[in-house]
């Protein structure tokens, strides 16, 4: 043996390093070649004419599942026979745990590799973060030339809410795109004080109304608490962060951006839960509840909680199938269209999509084709579900949410839930109000616009940092907020959210300017 | 090459543990480039441009830097005192147990705690702070006469928390370590130190300790590289993201986890995690120098 050792674990190295990185390099290259936006059409997948079996493109959807889908060919099977016929194109679902969906999502996401075609962003993707790092795909192209039955449903202003650096790359579903404070109460409570709709209009007469129950059912929370937070602000556009580092206030009329922190507005929320605190109303260790409000309305230990539906209607029948207690609502404040809320639920194409066009020619049929929509929110007749006298949907003997086999009325993440069959308590004019009420609503002057908060990342960091250390305990009024705001708003300071406003004013006068 | 010929069964031993290593601990360096790129995920990383230093600037940049790099480091420096010198009592106590189903017993109970993930960790110390009916609320403040206390909202006590946590989760598996090393000991020594008169204390102090030192330290240089490193599930999870206590429990891995959440940014990720293993690094580097030049025997390098 003439090599020395040193030698051979040199050529050893060098040979594992070039073949990584080839590796790399193969794996690497392909979304780039595919993310050429589709216009040609030579795929050979007309509309009209059927291909044959094994040329049927497929489109792999991620489904997040709560309980097994053991339905699932069956349903996919109801479901091809319609869009074979309609768009030449075949669905396989992809499906992931709900409870890990993000941690999947993101896995797939980053690996590059076409692994699904269509995803739900499921609250855990902010788009323009997806947008900067390039895993989804602009969608003008393909929305003008396969997307008419979206543009229809969603209609051209709310689809721009899609919109980063002035290309489309998400598609909202449809649903109310306004969002208002509200609150649920037991109706039994509710009607024991003579609380309605009418008579509760803000805060300050929920306050009054809470005291009086609490007076009466010490025992009941009626503030309950979560990590994910318990009270959406819906009088503000927040610009699409979550965060609420600069933000419109006054349901977003005018476009100056301002630190909703320092508001008046805030303060007074501030002195809100200090009351509800105080009184007892919130759930012990309120930042330590990671179970949700509405869990505790089912656990029995609260009355009542905040919601964020546009309408006091809307909060019952979007919250009453999921809670034990026959409820009532009240709307608090206006309801607003906001980017962030009309993007609130939606869909992307990942980069690495190979087929795009068929991708997009299968969605467009799912917000277009009541039977496939129906089919993908109810299931199968017969099976999952039966129709009602009233047309609605409801559950077979012995069927429930559970073990019906396949993820029953998920509202919130089909494409279009409003010409599919209603499942009880919802009804068909439920959802026209609905759609109706997206043309009526209160809009934000800035709607459309996405803040893009690469330019500030660093203050982001920061801030979301000091956000998280103060806003939930002043929230659950732990800590006296006389002192602790100020504190607050001085971190945030040196934490740079002048910086992130003024980089948000930039932005929305540069969009401003073109609208 | 003499060594190779003369050694090569060994070497072929190795050659398993080698490879693990090339392909668990080598190849991933490469991510490394990743704290110095902006990722675009639709051109891959070799595409994606270059940025200098840029994302290593928000780790130092923010007034917070100071409170994650004083946890960080305080709380490892208080685990490895603290944890050597309990792991150390318990594993010379454990030797002196004579009765060996005894010592089975407590040797299996000391390493329990060690197996239990953080999340029902959070839960157990929960089940104890809950500021309505915890343990301690409920039955230990009456039982001593004081007033309940809002765990979750009293910064102050969770230094002490979090140290107990740690400790009472990670004693057993460093105790079984060197307990090992006692048991190694040579017997002689204690018998011929009995022969000349030598008590309890003078055993542990001068067969015990001695025989023990090379184990301690080679456990200590190796805490010292992840001296920036901090436990997420103990920071995180058992405080349960509380933010009345990030003053006494932001980290820099959980500054780095809040921060970047939701921008879901991977160069700065990558780049807070290259700046805690150089730090690491140069802990390493240093702290194996001092013991060179102390104790050339005992160095690990």
């Amino acid at each position: 043996m003439k090599i020395s050792a040193k030698r051979l674990i040199c050529v050893v190295l060098a040979l594992v390093l070039t073949l990584s990185l080839a590796a790399c390099g193969s794996k690497t290259k392909t979304p780039a070649q595919t993310n050429v936006p589709a216009e040609g059409g030579s795929s050979g997948s007309d509309n009209n004419a059927p291909a044959d079996s094994a040329e049927i493109p497929v489109v792999k959807i991620a489904l997040p599942s709560i309980s097994e889908p053991t339905h699932l060919e069956a349903v996919t099977d109801a479901m091809n026979e319609i869009l074979v016929e309609k768009t030449g194109c075949k669905v396989e679902f992809v499906i992931l745990d709900y409870g890990t969906y993000a941690n999947q999502m993101n896995m797939i996401l980053s690996s590059g590799e076409n692994a699904v075609d269509a995803f739900h962003t499921l609250y855990s993707f902010t788009l323009s973060s997806l947008v900067a790092n390039g895993q989804v795909m602009a969608l003008d192209d393909l929305l003008a030339n396969y997307g008419q039955g979206i543009i229809e449903a969603v209609g051209q202003e709310y689809l721009n809410c899609g919109k980063v650096n002035g290309e489309i790359y998400t598609l909202p579903i449809v649903a109310a795109y306004s969002n208002a404070t509200g609150y649920i109460l037991s109706k039994e409570v509710a009607d024991e004080f003579g609380a309605t709709d009418e008579n509760i209009n803000n805060l300050e007469d929920l306050t009054e109304l809470l005291l009086k129950v609490k007076e009466k059912y010490p025992e009941y929370n009626l503030v309950p608490t979560s990590t994910a937070g318990w009270m959406l602000d819906c009088s503000i556009d927040n610009l699409c962060d979550t965060n609420n580092l600069g933000v419109l206030m006054d349901y977003g009329q005018n476009l100056t951006v301002e630190n909703y922190y320092a508001s008046e507005h805030y303060r007074e929320l501030c002195e809100y839960a200090k009351i509800w605190q105080d009184a007892g109303m919130m759930t012990d260790d309120p930042l330590n509840n990671s179970n949700g409000t509405m869990a505790e309305i089912n656990a029995g230990t609260a009355l009542g909680t905040f919601s964020d539906r546009p309408s006091a209607e809307a909060n019952i029948m979007d919250y009453q199938p999921m809670l034990q207690i026959e409820i009532t609502a009240f709307q608090l404040c206006d309801a607003l269209a906001t980017t962030q809320n009309v993007i609130h639920s939606n869909w992307c194409i990942p980069s690495s999509c190979k087929d795009p066009e068929s991708t997009m020619k299968v969605l467009n049929e799912f917000y277009s084709n009541p039977e496939l929509s129906t089919i993908a929110l109810q299931g199968i007749e017969g099976l999952t579900y039966e129709l009602n006298e009233n047309g609605q949907a409801v559950y077979p003997e012995g069927v429930d949410m559970m073990n019906a086999g396949w993820g029953m009325n998920m509202t919130f993440l089909w494409l279009n839930p409003a010409i599919a069959v209603p499942m009880v308590p919802q009804t068909t004019e439920y959802w026209q109000g609905i759609v109706k009420s997206n043309e009526t609503c209160l809009k934000s002057k800035a709607l459309g616009f996405t803040f893009d908060a690469s330019n500030v990342s660093d203050e982001m960091t920061a801030c979301v940092n000091v956000v998280n250390q103060y806003h939930l305990p002043l929230m659950a009024g732990i800590v006296d907020y006389e002192e602790v705001l100020p504190q607050f708003l001085s971190a945030l300071e040196d934490a740079g959210i002048d910086k992130i406003i003024a980089e948000k004013q930039a932005q929305l006068d540069a969009w401003a300017a073109q609208q | 090459m003499k060594q190779l010929k003369k050694y090569w069964p060994f070497y072929l031993m190795a050659v398993p543990a080698i490879v693990y290593l090339i392909i668990n601990n080598y190849i991933p360096m490469f991510g490394l480039v990743l704290a110095f790129k902006k990722i675009n995920f639709s051109v891959g990383i070799w595409e994606s441009p270059w940025t200098g230093f840029s994302n290593f600037v928000y780790l130092f940049k923010t007034k917070d830097a100071y409170t994650i790099f004083r946890n960080t480091i305080g709380y490892n420096f208080i685990f490895i005192v603290l944890g050597t010198l309990i792991s150390v009592a318990v594993a010379i106590t454990l030797n002196e147990i004579s009765r060996v189903r005894a010592k089975k017993l407590y040797q299996t109970v000391i390493l329990l705690p060690y197996m239990i993930s953080t999340i029902i960790l959070s839960y157990l110390v929960y089940a104890f702070l809950a500021s309505g009916n915890g343990f301690i609320n409920k039955t230990v403040m009456p039982l001593l006469g004081k007033e309940p206390k809002n765990w979750y909202s009293d910064v102050k006590s969770w230094p002490y928390i979090l140290t107990f946590v740690n400790l009472w989760k990670n004693v057993g598996y460093s105790t079984i370590i060197y307990y090992a090393s006692v048991v190694g000991i040579d017997k002689t020594y204690y018998e011929a130190a009995v022969v000349d008169g030598a008590g309890f204390w003078r055993k542990i102090w001068h067969i015990t300790l001695p025989g023990l030192k090379s184990t301690i330290i080679v456990m200590t240089v190796m805490a010292l590289g992840r001296m920036f490193y901090s436990d997420f599930g103990l920071f995180y999870q058992v405080p349960m993201n509380n933010g009345m206590l990030y003053p006494a429990t932001n980290t820099i891995d959980t500054y780095v986890y809040r921060g970047l959440m939701e921008l879901n940014d991977v160069g700065r990720s990558a780049a807070a995690a290259f700046t805690q293993s150089i730090l690491g690094f140069i802990l390493i580097l240093g702290a194996n120098a001092l013991v060179r030049k102390v104790d050339k025997d005992n160095a690990l390098f």
